[in-house]
C-alpha cells in the first residue's frame, strides 16, 4: 500500500468501525430516550449532545486521561482485552464513537419524535411490544433520518482532527488519520502532499452532503 | 360490563384540565361519547385503552382489574381487549393494507377471521396497496377491520369518520353498525356528529370540562329534531318526556329511525303519534 493513501485507508476503517458501532449504540440510546420515561433521561440527552458543544480538546483531554491505564476505562480495557488505549487505533475508535455520537443519535431521535403518537398507540393496542414496535413500524417509517444519520456519521469521522490528535497522537499507520496527515505534511512544508490530501477530503465531504439531500428527496413522500 | 371511574390532570394548550370519568359500560351496546374540542374525549379512550395512566381511581373489565390506583395494578394496552380506531387511523405506511392487517393477527388461526373480515369490509382488491395510496373512506375501513383483527371485547373509536364527507360518512355507519352487531363487542365512539349518534348510539355520554355532565338515550340527551332526520312527513310535535312524535301524513308513508330501531308502515289517517319508549303506533 502507498504510504500516500494509508492516512485514507485508516480513516475510512476508523469511519466504518465507529459507523456500525454507532449504528447498534444509536438504535439502543434513540430507543430508551423515546421509549421510557426515567429521571435521568435529561442527563442522558445532554450527554449524547456534549460532544457537539465540547470543545474538541476538552473532550479529548477528559478521554485521554480515562485511557490511562491507572483509570477506570483504561484499566478495563487493559485487564479484559489486554488493549491499551491511549495512543492505539481502538483508542481512537472508542474517542470517535463518542464524539459522532450526536450525530447518529440525535436525528433518530427527532425523527421518531416528529412521527404521530398514534403509530406506537396503534401498535401497542394490536398487542406488540415496544421492541417489536419500535422494529416493524417506527424505524422503517424513518428510514430517511436513519439514512441521513448514518452517512453524516461516516463523514463526520472521516473529518475528525482535534479528538483524535489528543487521544491517538499522530502514529503513521496506527492513528495518522487523513485529517491529521494534512496537518503533519503541512507542518513538514510538504505542500503539494498537504494539498493533495484537502482536495480529496473537499470532494469527499461534497459527494457525502450530495447523497444525504438525494436521500432525502428519495424518501420525501414516505410519510405524510 | 365496564366500569370506568378514574380522574387525571391533563395539561392542553389552554391550560389545565382535571378529568373526572365515571361510566358504566354495558356488554355488547353502542355507546356514544360527546363534548365540546379539549373536553377530555379522546384522554378517557386512551385511559380505558391504557394509552394513557390515571392518577386515581380504577378500570374494571368484568371480573378483570385493568387499573387500580389503590393496589398499584395497571394492565399494558397489549394485555386490555381492546381495539383502537385513531382519528388519523394510524395505518403504519411501511407496510400495505394486506400486512397492516396480518400485524394484527393474534395466531396463525386468525386466518378465516381475516379472509371474513376482507370480504365484510370490501377490502380484497385493495390488499396490495399502501395506506398512501388510499382515499380517507378506504383507510377508515382499514383502520377498522385492523381493530377488529385483535378480537377485541371493546372497540374504542376516536371520531373515526370526522374527516370524511357526508355521503361516504353514512356508508361507513351502515359498516360500523353491521360490525357491531355481527361481532357483538361493545362500542364507544367519540363524536361531534348529532345525526351519527342517533343513528348509531344506544346511550350517550355528554362530556364537559372533564366532567361526564349527562348521559341517556339519544333520544333524552339529543336535539329531537336531529332524531327525526331521517323521517318522511312533517313533525306536528314532539313530547321527549313522553317519548312521544306525532308526525303529519303527507304520502301516506311513515318512517322513523333511531339507532338501529325503525319504524315504517303505510297509513291513511291524516296524522299518527310515535310512542318511542315502547315503539309502537297509534293512529
Amino acid at each position: 500500500m502507498s504510504s500516500f493513501w494509508q492516512p485514507f485507508i485508516l480513516s475510512l476503517e476508523l469511519a466504518l468501525l465507529t459507523t456500525i458501532c454507532l449504528v447498534i449504540l444509536g438504535f439502543v440510546l434513540a430507543f430508551l430516550i423515546t421509549n421510557y420515561q426515567f429521571r435521568l433521561k435529561n442527563l442522558l440527552k445532554s450527554l449524547v449532545t456534549l460532544p457537539l458543544v465540547l470543545p474538541p480538546s476538552v473532550l479529548g483531554y477528559y478521554l485521554l486521561i480515562s485511557f490511562q491505564r491507572d483509570a477506570f476505562l483504561g484499566s478495563w480495557f487493559s485487564m479484559l482485552f489486554d488493549i491499551q488505549l491511549a495512543f492505539s487505533f481502538e483508542g481512537i475508535l472508542l474517542g470517535s464513537i463518542v464524539f459522532s455520537l450526536p450525530f447518529m443519535v440525535n436525528p433518530i431521535v427527532s425523527a421518531l419524535e416528529s412521527l404521530p403518537s398514534s403509530l406506537k398507540e396503534a401498535s401497542y393496542t394490536l398487542g406488540k411490544s415496544g421492541f417489536t414496535t419500535y422494529t416493524k413500524v417506527l424505524l422503517p417509517n424513518i428510514k430517511q433520518a436513519i439514512i441521513t444519520a448514518i452517512i453524516m456519521t461516516f463523514a463526520h469521522t472521516i473529518g475528525e482532527f482535534g479528538v483524535i490528535l489528543m487521544i491517538g497522537g499522530n502514529i503513521p499507520g496506527e492513528t495518522r488519520v487523513a485529517s491529521l496527515a494534512i496537518y503533519h505534511e503541512l507542518e513538514a512544508l510538504n505542500y503539494d502532499v498537504a494539498d493533495s490530501y484537502s482536495l480529496i477530503l473537499l470532494i469527499f465531504s461534497l459527494s457525502v452532503l450530495l447523497i444525504v439531500y438525494f436521500f432525502q428527496k428519495k424518501f420525501k413522500t414516505d410519510f405524510t | 360490563m365496564i366500569e370506568v371511574k378514574f380522574s387525571k390532570s391533563l395539561r392542553g394548550q389552554s391550560g389545565r384540565l382535571q378529568l373526572d370519568i365515571d361510566l358504566h359500560i354495558e356488554k355488547g351496546k353502542f355507546y356514544a361519547l360527546m363534548g365540546e374540542s379539549g373536553a377530555g374525549k379522546t384522554s378517557v379512550l386512551k385511559a380505558i385503552a391504557g394509552l394513557v395512566r390515571p392518577e386515581k381511581g380504577f378500570i374494571r373489565y368484568q371480573q378483570e382489574i385493568w387499573y387500580d390506583s389503590n393496589t398499584g395494578v395497571f394492565i399494558k394496552p397489549q394485555k386490555r381487549k381492546v381495539g383502537f380506531v385513531f382519528q388519523d387511523y394510524a395505518l403504519f405506511p411501511n407496510m400495505s393494507v394486506e400486512q397492516n392487517l396480518t400485524y394484527a393477527l393474534q395466531d396463525s388461526n386468525d386466518k378465516d377471521l381475516f379472509h371474513e373480515i376482507l370480504e365484510l369490509m370490501d377490502l380484497n382488491l385493495l390488499v396490495k396497496s399502501r395506506p398512501l395510496e388510499l382515499s380517507g373512506g378506504q383507510q377508515q375501513r382499514v383502520a377498522l377491520a385492523r381493530a377488529i383483527l385483535r378480537r377485541p371485547e371493546i372497540v374504542l373509536l376516536d371520531e373515526p369518520l370526522s374527516a370524511l364527507d357526508r355521503k361516504l360518512r353514512k356508508k361507513l355507519q351502515n359498516d360500523l353498525e353491521s360490525l357491531h352487531r355481527h361481532y357483538g363487542f361493545t362500542t364507544l365512539m367519540v363524536t361531534h356528529d348529532e345525526s351519527e349518534v342517533s343513528r348509531l348510539a344506544d346511550e350517550v355520554f355528554i362530556l364537559e370540562q372533564g366532567k361526564i355532565l349527562k348521559k341517556g338515550s339519544p333520544l333524552e340527551i339529543l336535539d329531537p329534531a336531529i332524531l327525526l332526520e331521517e323521517m318522511e312527513g312533517e313533525i306536528l310535535d314532539i313530547s321527549k318526556e313522553k317519548g312521544e312524535v306525532t308526525i303529519s301524513q303527507v304520502s301516506g308513508i311513515f318512517k322513523f329511525r333511531m339507532g338501529t330501531k325503525k319504524l315504517e308502515g303505510r297509513s291513511i289517517g291524516d296524522r299518527i303519534k310515535l310512542s318511542i319508549k315502547d315503539w309502537s303506533i297509534d293512529e
